[in-house]
């Protein structure tokens, strides 16, 4: 998919003229926001079973569902992270041997392929733990339809039995979601592959750029495990009603992190940053920027006001009933909003042109 | 190590015939249709009839500081400590476009394999033909010109080690140069001062100082 | 029709097809196999051949590095006089030059004879092809009189067309290309006025005020040494001035960019004249001893003044001023380059004479960094002599149809021409001609482009020497298929004159690198192979071309051989004021401002009601003036890609073509409409669509894509030449199709400026 008409628009400055726009497609920005969506989901399920623990909740709980629900989101997360990157690379196989093709760790790439890898790897390691052996045998939920699956293939209980026996010590457990929860954070590195392009003022800004993606991207792998349990349980109570406010709070960031962005960019001097300005304010693009806005803003009001009526318990019959649209629907928004930013950073990126002043 | 090869450019020489475009091609023997390692862009600007177009030609730069190597995940891009010479080492390359991102002159082209190949300073023939060549030698020294150097119409582009590149310059291109000028990546002698060029760009229609691109 | 469209076949690919086929000959089908082994041996050693570039026919020297019995690889001739930029500068070559090199494998390219049987083209061999068209040309002369063939041969490499068709099978009826379709008026004027034929070069390097009038040096040049001179003027300091109605690469590099109203060139002229003779700052010696009709002229320029000019040409007043005064100033160190943008419309010889008079005034003729009177190297150029052979001249005493028949009275430049290209289709109808034998031209990009197809049609002989296949070549009766410039022993003998030497003559050649592609033979052994069918092989003793070019050389203490491994060789030296001795070419032996000794040049005046002195002609005179329904001026023109339609079909070309208008993106490998964008917004048209060129006398044949663009002015459109029906690259539109007969009534020069309408064609 050429991406490139857009930018022409934007006053023809240097349009795709340095960095030919077909060096993209679709997938690295889906690349880009799947893998934090990973992080934000795996940060989810692991403080949720730190939760459950603390709380010493029963079975049954939205702790548990909030973790199946995060751990999926991570697995399905990297997975699509995975699939997407893949599918843009010419080469799949050296991709696959990563350890052996893989040499250049000052590449964010490099960096990126492996907290990726291991993230996936933990997710799912954390996520099969939620869904089988004993413990979970004995709860229920949505969330635990992998059991159905597998149990229609006749191996349910092998599979429990299997998980119980390496289920690890306590230990071992913290200590994976401590690292896991170390990677989840480490998607950060998808900003840092686009800041590092000195030539094009739109990606090099090397605060700006990976904490904007940290924090809409975990917002939105927050959102995404909130809006699904919710959507699943119909049910809002205080602690998902924490972690709406938790997403409320990293859209936030996130927005304030854009807005801040965005003044950057105004204030530069640079021509290609004055072409993406525009292409962003003044071409087709400006919707999609506005779609951005829109789900942080959105997602920010619905997840304090919602997830803190719903924390400190004290809910109107109004909040009560629409608890689970507002948020299901305010975190689906987001989700789109934040894939958007993804996408216009491609579309409006400008890079300064080597000869053009004096 | 040997000296860091460098490109040199002249707008004001050019004549943006694209003969450097077609030397180039038929050097490495590749398909009239293929991207061009080495481009020419013409920029225009404002409204007959005062108009202008300045043709541009540009390719690799060689950098002395590689962004593209720096960035590639599976080393196969490699900056030659003997030359400065930036080659790919294509049974390395996945294709990950990850070069042509970090790159600043849009050097990196990728051909129907998906894998990068571009200018190698005629080292070597044809996509990956660089790598893993022997020291590059000057004209005098036997080695081959580059092909859009040797065929410059207007003897626009010039390539060399650095200290005779920057022999050849002008004055002020070379002071340019040394202040910083495009990264000291490329010499490129001044075509022009043009202070509010983004400014411009954000006032809108057809800026005053702006080049734009046609097309 | 070879249709090999759709392959797209690299160098190494096609050489192992057409290797395969030479190795397998030679060694009887011995060879088997071998299909996956790389035709070139990578590690073979390389060998160096040169050539000299044909590819726009000024011979720009060009090296090959030859591995493996192919080459592999093309670049110029280090001091080469056309390629460089004199001594001690590299040689290089523009894309086309370079380009030839894909032309030598190009899979297109006809390689067979062909002959019509039957009402169909058929592949022949070559004994059964000489064969067929000697009984036809036999037949022909029988029946209709070998002075009713018209010889269209136009640049070939060799010369030896003129003796066989003219001498031997005794036509006078014969059409180039220079003088007809390309810059009649310029050439009329040049050679009137004691310029020569030559008369668009300056002495670059030693000019410190150049005027490129209607001239693109740096798109569009007669070899490479003139944008390279150019660029070396400008590097010491001299002033470049631009007149042209489009912004071109060369007025970007100019001081001074004169956006001229189109046509009106002679009134700047004049007034330029106005304004020096005011000044007194012209050559009055030079005035006084070495021209004639200066009365004449400055009565012509009395009333010519800037102001005057300013209204017609568009030019500020003061502008012209300085322009002219600069220029005179600058004298003798001051030349005009002028060509095809003072050549191709109705009123350019008057034009053309105008400016060629500023030259005359300022007295910068043959004078260092003026206008340069180049010397050629003393050729023999008919080899037959050199021989002692004893050609017959079965032309003598035939006289061009267009000077015998009262049906051409009313075409006044039968007084100075003996054809117009716009006339030949009449002349077909009135059964004048009623055949041709055309080599390396094609009437049918240059003009009245539909009447000259029906003519085809109507002719009883059509013979071709062709490269690639289009309407000629599929309408012709016989298709030799030449061998290009790189498969030949070429000398140069097309004008070795103008270079980056000022003072020397030179001479280049150059040897086959290696056999022609396919069945392909030189024109030479083509002429000669028909000559011995015709009977008349005692007149061609040369074994090869490389043979008889060594009769032309000699004068020149050079052999063959010796040129052709150096590639160019350069001869003795030759003065400035060369006039001062031989005097000028002209019937009163002096630089004529006035033209009233040329006879046939003021007869034609005289039916014209014009002046034999320089004159102002507002456009439209003669030629189209844009109206209601057609508002906009149309003209074709050159880019740095192509120069005759045989250029067209390579690929490297038409996709850089491509490139610089940044529609790369595009299917469309055609020609692009330039025109302004205050002339496309109204009409809803914008880059990348389709639109359709309409003038009085048809609708074009093709739609061709839009480029917009502020480089034309508004009410002025543009599409190169050479594509489109007739041409050998049949994407995109034939500028020509729309025109019908207008030319210049002095020159018969084809006026490729119409009136025309531009429609979207509903397609992008």
């Amino acid at each position: 998919m050429p991406l490139d008409t857009h930018v022409v628009l934007a006053q023809g400055f240097v349009e795709q003229l340095w960095l030919p726009a077909d060096y993209w497609d679709l997938s690295i920005p889906v690349y880009l926001f799947l893998a934090v969506v990973a992080g934000g989901g795996y940060v989810t399920g692991a403080s949720a079973c730190l939760l459950r623990h603390l709380r010493e909740s029963g079975p049954c709980c939205l702790e548990s569902e909030l973790a199946r629900w995060g751990f999926m989101v991570a697995v399905a997360g990297a997975a699509g992270a995975g699939l997407a990157v893949l599918s843009h690379l010419a080469v799949i196989y050296r991709a696959l041997l990563f350890p052996i093709y893989l040499t250049n760790f000052s590449s964010w790439i490099t960096i990126g392929t492996w907290i990726l890898v291991v993230l996936s790897v933990i997710a799912v390691i954390c996520l099969v733990l939620q869904l089988f052996g004993e413990g979970p045998a004995q709860e229920e939920g949505t969330s635990l339809f992998p059991r159905a699956i597998v149990a229609k293939v006749g191996l349910l209980e092998t599979v429990d039995r299997l998980v119980d026996r390496f289920r690890p010590p306590m230990v071992a457990f913290a200590a994976i979601h401590v690292l896991g929860s170390l990677l989840a954070v480490a998607t950060i590195y998808t900003g840092f592959e686009l800041a590092i392009v000195e030539t094009v003022p739109l990606w090099n800004m090397p605060v700006v750029v990976p904490l904007a993606y940290l924090f809409s991207g975990l917002a939105a792998g927050v959102g995404l495990t909130v809006a699904l349990t919710a959507f699943f349980e119909r049910e809002v109570g205080p602690v998902v009603g924490g972690y709406a406010v938790a997403t409320g709070v990293l859209s936030g960031l996130g927005l304030v992190t854009v807005w801040y962005g965005w003044t950057v960019l105004v204030a530069s001097d640079a021509p290609a940053a004055a072409a993406s300005q525009v292409a962003l304010a003044e071409t087709t693009l400006a919707i999609g920027a506005w779609l951005v806005v829109l789900g942080l803003a959105v997602a920010l009001v619905v997840g304090v006001v919602v997830g803190g009526a719903a924390l400190t318990g004290r809910r109107p019959p109004v909040l009560e009933r629409l608890a689970v649209p507002a948020l299901v629907g305010s975190f689906g928004l987001l989700v789109v909003g934040s894939l958007a930013l993804r996408v216009l950073m491609l579309l409006a990126a400008q890079q300064d042109p080597v000869v053009v002043l004096g | 190590m040997g000296e860091q090869w460098m490109f040199y450019f002249d707008p004001n020489r050019c004549i943006g015939c694209h003969a450097c475009s077609v030397a180039c091609k038929q050097r490495h023997d590749r398909d009239a249709d293929a991207d061009d390692w080495r481009t020419v862009t013409h920029l225009s600007r404002g409204e007959y009839p005062d108009f202008e177009e300045v043709p541009i030609s540009m390719s690799c730069m060689h950098c002395h500081d590689a962004p593209c190597e720096q960035v590639c995940p599976p080393d196969a891009i490699v900056k030659r400590d003997e030359d400065g010479i930036v080659t790919v080492d294509r049974d390395r390359c996945i294709g990950c476009h990850y070069c042509a991102w970090a790159c600043p002159f849009g050097a990196p082209t990728y051909d129907d394999e998906g894998l990068m190949s571009k200018c190698n300073l005629c080292l070597g023939v044809g996509p990956g033909g660089g790598h893993g060549q022997p020291e590059r030698q000057t004209s005098e020294e036997g080695g081959p010109a580059p092909a859009c150097v040797s065929d410059c119409v207007g003897d626009a582009i010039k390539a060399g080690p650095q200290s005779e590149v920057m022999a050849e310059a002008s004055r002020e291109a070379a002071e340019r140069f040394e202040q910083g000028a495009y990264g000291k990546r490329v010499l490129v002698e001044p075509l022009e001062e043009d202070a509010d060029l983004a400014d411009s760009i954000r006032e809108g229609d057809q800026p005053a100082g702006a080049i734009t691109y046609e097309g | 029709m070879s249709d090999a469209d759709g392959f797209d076949l690299t160098r190494r690919t096609v050489l192992k097809t057409a290797g395969a086929g030479t190795v397998g000959a030679s060694l009887g089908g011995c060879l088997s196999g071998g299909d996956d082994q790389p035709a070139v041996d990578p590690d073979a050693e390389t060998e160096t051949a040169y050539g000299n570039c044909w590819m726009c026919h000024h011979a720009c020297g060009q090296k090959l590095t030859v591995r493996d019995g192919t080459a592999v690889d093309i670049t110029g001739v280090d001091e080469h006089p056309r390629g460089s930029a004199g001594p001690g500068t590299e040689g290089t070559l523009c894309p086309k030059g370079q380009a030839e090199l894909e032309k030598l494998y190009d899979p297109d390219r006809i390689t067979q004879p062909y002959i019509r049987e039957d009402g169909e083209l058929h592949e022949a061999d070559w004994d059964e092809a000489f064969e067929y068209t000697a009984r036809r040309l036999e037949a022909f002369a029988d029946e209709h009189g070998p002075e009713k063939l018209l010889d269209a041969t136009s640049w070939s490499t060799t010369n030896v067309h003129e003796y066989f068709w003219g001498n031997l099978y005794g036509t006078p009826e014969r059409i180039g290309r220079g003088r007809h379709v390309c810059f009649g008026g310029p050439h009329l004027s040049g050679n009137l006025m004691g310029l020569g034929a030559n008369m668009r070069f300056v002495d670059y390097q030693h000019s410190d005020y150049i005027i490129a009038w209607g001239r693109n040096i740096f798109e569009s040049f007669a070899g490479q040494w003139e944008p390279k001179g150019v660029l070396e003027a400008l590097d010491n300091g001299a002033t470049l001035v631009v007149i042209d109605p489009q912004h071109t690469p060369t007025a970007q590099k100019a001081d001074h960019w004169l956006p001229i109203e189109p046509r009106t060139d002679g009134a700047l002229a004049l007034a330029m004249g106005h304004v020096i003779v005011e000044e007194g700052l012209y050559d009055e010696a030079f005035v006084e001893e070495q021209t004639h009709g200066f009365d004449a002229y400055r009565e012509a320029v009395a009333d010519r003044t800037p102001e005057w000019a300013e209204d017609i040409t568009g030019i500020d007043t003061a502008l012209i001023r300085e322009i002219a005064i600069g220029f005179a100033e600058a004298a003798p160190a001051a030349g005009i380059a002028l060509w095809t943008g003072v050549g191709q419309y109705a009123e350019a010889q008057k034009a053309a004479q105008n400016v060629f008079a500023l030259n005359g005034l300022v007295g910068n003729i043959d004078r260092p960094g003026g206008f340069r009177m180049w010397q050629g190297p003393p050729l023999q150029m008919n080899p037959f002599e050199e021989r002692g052979i004893d050609l017959p001249n079965n032309a003598e005493g035939r006289q061009p149809a267009l000077r015998e028949h009262p049906e051409y009275e009313e075409y006044p430049f039968r007084h100075t021409t003996g054809i117009g290209h716009t006339v030949v289709p009449e002349m077909v109808e009135n059964g004048h001609i009623m055949g041709m034998v055309n080599h390396y031209d094609n009437p049918l990009t240059d003009g009245s482009t539909q009447a000259w197809l029906e003519a085809l049609d109507a002719m009883d002989l059509v013979i071709t020497i062709d490269a690639y296949w289009n309407e000629l070549t599929r309408n012709a009766d016989v298709v030799f298929p030449e061998a290009i410039q790189l498969e030949k022993d070429t000398l140069i003998n097309y004008a070795p004159a103008w270079s980056a030497y000022h003072d020397r003559r030179w001479i280049s050649a150059s040897k086959a690198v290696h056999e022609p592609l396919g069945d392909c033979k030189s024109g030479f052994r083509i002429y000669k192979g028909l000559a011995e069918e015709l009977g008349w092989g005692e007149y061609f003793p040369w074994e090869s071309e490389a043979e008889y070019n060594e009769d032309m050389l000699a004068n020149i203490d050079y052999t063959f051989e010796e040129v052709a491994e150096q590639n160019f060789v350069l001869l003795e030296e030759f003065e400035y004021e060369q006039w001062e001795e031989g005097g000028f070419p002209t019937a009163t032996g002096q630089f004529q401002f006035d033209l009233d000794e040329e006879g046939g040049y003021a007869e034609a005046a005289d039916e014209l009601g014009i002046d034999t002195a320089p004159e102002w002609i507002p456009p439209g005179t003669w030629g189209d003036e844009p109206d209601e329904e057609y508002p906009l001026h149309f003209y074709d023109t050159r880019s740095v890609f192509f120069s005759f339609g045989a250029d067209q079909p390579l690929e490297h070309l038409h996709e850089q073509y491509a490139r610089k208008h940044g529609l790369e993106g595009e299917d469309y490998r055609g020609n692009y409409l330039v025109m302004n964008p205050r002339d496309a917004e109204p009409r809803g048209i914008e880059t990348g669509d389709t639109v359709t060129v309409e003038t009085a006398a048809a609708e074009g044949d093709e739609p061709a894509m839009a480029y917009v663009s502020e480089r034309t002015p508004p009410g002025f459109v543009t599409a190169e030449f050479g594509f489109g029906t007739g041409n050998s690259h049949e994407e995109g539109m034939n500028t020509m199709w729309v025109h019908d007969t207008q030319h210049d009534p002095v020159s018969s020069q084809v006026d490729r400026h119409l009136a025309a309408e531009v429609r979207p064609a509903g397609g992008d």
